[in-house]
Formats: structure tokens, sequence, C-alpha cells
């Protein structure tokens, strides 16, 4: 019998299986937050700060799925596309 | 209106047309994202160098000017005049602490009442709050009111005067923008004062006119003032039509990222509504680094330091 899980347990079945991935995306940026806050006044640090989380989130992604065993080129560029799109926003305010 | 619903169905919901993703998380439109970006970032960076065109923050005297004597009513104070003397005084500290590069009410052996008093200011009360760093007006008044000290320095019942400086200028190798706020009350026997610069401040709409018009009948109690003092026009207030680049930057970031969200969140639901399967990156993923980033542009926005 085909069975349809609703979004909150499909997305609950993703977390709880890579939880400490998850967990150290989320720390991340709890700590980028906490950089951002720390590093108020000064943009380029806030850059620097914004730059490490970026490639952190690339890193992540790349990793995560990788280990998900569902790495494909096309999702390397997705990670890398929306980082480089984050960093050239952010540029435009901090730099 | 046909048209316009299968566009956005086509930007939003994932169907065969749009091989089963968002057509705006599909690598060429974020390709073209970035393009806009690009243009985005570095046109900015553009208008900002030209200097005529647009300025980096959206720090206005003449909003200081009315955020103060709000947060002063709100106290059932007074409001402030505006003094040219006093504005003078703060723009000689801004260019003071940028020449010698130091962040602080005392440096390079000069205190801040030596400013106004230079400015011919004599002050029987007198105070300074110094902002730097931060993009918008709200955001500097904002983080006086959060702090007792500088917010007693703007409740302070003595004081009848205030002057602003805002200068853009570098501070141990950061390009900042500085914020000197100068309150004072005159001698008794120097009061009143600066009938010409309330004109030129009814001129430019920093007070009503007929304020303007009620100081001008003492124009001959202006003796006092310093040479030149009636020059002064803050740049600021020269600039008031400019673009300010750092709310245009703003709004468009916030909305690019703001739209993205919203995206990954209906293209999330509507996949798993539909049943499908497809090799993606994991939205949820997309969605923690995006939302962190919506989180990030507040702590930008109101991230300046104060002393």
């Amino acid at each position: 019998m085909l069975t349809k899980r609703s979004i909150t347990h499909k997305v609950k079945d993703d977390l709880h299986a890579h939880v400490l991935e998850y967990l150290l995306l989320f720390t991340s940026a709890m700590i980028f937050l906490l950089f951002l806050s720390l590093f108020r006044g000064q943009p380029s640090k806030q850059f620097i700060a914004t730059s490490v989380f970026v490639l952190y989130y690339i890193v992540w992604g790349i990793t995560h799925h990788t280990r998900d065993q569902s790495l494909h080129l096309k999702i390397v560029f997705e990670y890398i596309l929306i980082g480089a799109l984050a960093m050239i926003v952010l540029r435009a305010l901090l730099v | 209106m046909l048209w316009l619903t299968s566009t956005l169905h086509h930007l939003f919901i994932p169907s065969h047309r749009n091989n089963f993703r968002a057509k705006l998380l599909h690598l060429d439109f974020l390709i073209v994202l970035i393009a806009a970006a690009t243009l985005l970032s570095f046109g900015t960076g553009w208008l900002e160098k030209t200097e005529i065109l647009g300025i980096a923050q959206d720090i206005r005297i003449e909003k200081l000017f009315q955020l103060t004597n709000e947060a002063r009513q709100s106290q059932g104070l007074p409001p402030l005049h505006y003094s040219n003397q006093l504005a003078h005084a703060a723009e000689n500290k801004a260019q003071h602490m940028i020449t010698n590069n130091y962040w602080a009410h005392f440096g390079s052996g000069r205190s801040p009442w030596d400013f106004i008093l230079a400015s011919g200011y004599s002050y029987e009360v007198a105070g300074e709050n110094l902002a730097k760093g931060f993009m918008f007006s709200e955001g500097v008044v904002d983080g006086w009111r959060n702090s007792s000290t500088h917010w007693a320095n703007i409740t302070k019942a003595e004081y009848d005067d205030v002057g602003f400086a805002v200068m853009n200028g570098a501070l141990e190798g950061e390009e900042t923008t500085l914020v000197v706020q100068m309150f004072g009350k005159r001698l008794a026997q120097e009061q009143p004062v600066e009938p010409k610069d309330e004109k030129q401040l009814a001129d430019v709409g920093l007070i009503k006119p007929a304020q303007a018009s009620g100081v001008e009948s003492t124009a001959a109690a202006s003796a006092v003032q310093p040479k030149g003092e009636n020059d002064f026009v803050p740049a600021t207030i020269k600039n008031s039509w400019q673009i300010s680049i750092n709310t245009l930057a703003f709004s468009l970031s916030t909305a690019l990222f703001g739209l993205l969200l919203v995206v990954l969140l209906v293209d999330l639901v509507m996949a798993h509504r539909f049943g499908i399967v497809r090799l993606t990156g994991k939205n949820i993923a997309h969605v923690i680094f995006i939302a962190t980033l919506i989180i990030g542009l507040y702590f930008i926005k109101n991230g300046g330091l104060i002393l």
C-alpha cells in the first residue's frame, strides 16, 4: 500500500537522519550571527565573517550530499550559486 | 491575467513545465540573479564614487535632529534649537578624530569642550554623543536610546541647543561614517543668537518658517556670533535629494533574500504535495542559510558603535 506522509514528517525524517549535520549547520549559523553582532560598525570584518560562513555552507552542502550518496555536479553548482549570490548581495552593503 | 498566473506558476511551483523544480531555483535562473546582484553591487559602488547621484549612508542631520527632539518631547521636555556653532564644533571634532585616527571623547590633547569654545559657543553646560558605523539615522538614535548615559544626555533638561556632524572617513583602517552630536546651554548673557542660521534651517526644512521668523525679530542680538558662522550649511542637508545607496542596497537585498526564502518553501511544500522525487540540493539547508542571512541583515543594518 502506498502511503503519503505529511511534509512535517518528511522534514523530520530528513533532520533525524542527518541530525549531526543539520546541528552543525545551525550552530555555524548562530556563530555567524554572533560574529556579525561582535563586529558591529566594522563592515570589513563583517564581510570576512560572511565569506567564511558562505564557504562553510558550500562545503557543508557537498559533504552532506556525499554522505547522503546523492552528490551530483548539478547539486554542487546549486550550493555554489546560492552562496555566490549571498556574497555578492552582501558585498553591496559591506564593501 | 492568464499569462501572469502561468508565469508565476512556472517561477514558483514545480511541475512538468519546469522540470519539477521552481524555475527561480534553476541553475540558469540563479546565474541571472547573480548577474543582477553583481550589477547592483558594483553599480551602487559606482554611484557612491560619483558623489553626485548617491551617498553611502542614510544618516541625515535633519532626521537626527527630528528624532532627538521627538525623544525629548516623549519625556515631556522642550525641543532643542539647532545651533550652527555646535554643528561647527561637531564637524571639527569629527575631522579631528579622522585626521588623528582616534575614536574617543578626549583625544590628541583635545576635549569636546575645546571644540565647542573654539566655535564661539560659550556654554554653561555642554555634552557630546558619538556614533560610528551606522547606516541609518534611526539606528544611531536607537543606539543612543539603548545606552543610559547617552539617553541621559539627550534627555537632559538643562540643554537648549544641539548641533550635529556626519562625516565619512577612515578610522584605524576602516572606512566608516562618524556622527557627532553636541549639546549646550549658552551662558545667560549671550542669549539669544543665530537668527540668520535658523532662517537657513527653515529654508532647508529643519524648522518651521514660523519659528524662524520669530527668531529673526531678535536679529540685533546676533553680534555675539563668530565671523562666518552663518555660512555653514550641513553637507547632508545640501545633498538631501541624493539616492541613499545603503537604503537602496538594503531594500533590494531584503527583497531578494525574501523572494528566495518564499520560493524555497513553496517548492518544498509543492514537491511533497505532488510526490516529486528529484535530484536537487536540500531546501531545508537553503532555508536555514537564507533565513540566517535575513537575520544577519538586521545586525548589519543596526550594527554601529556608540561612545
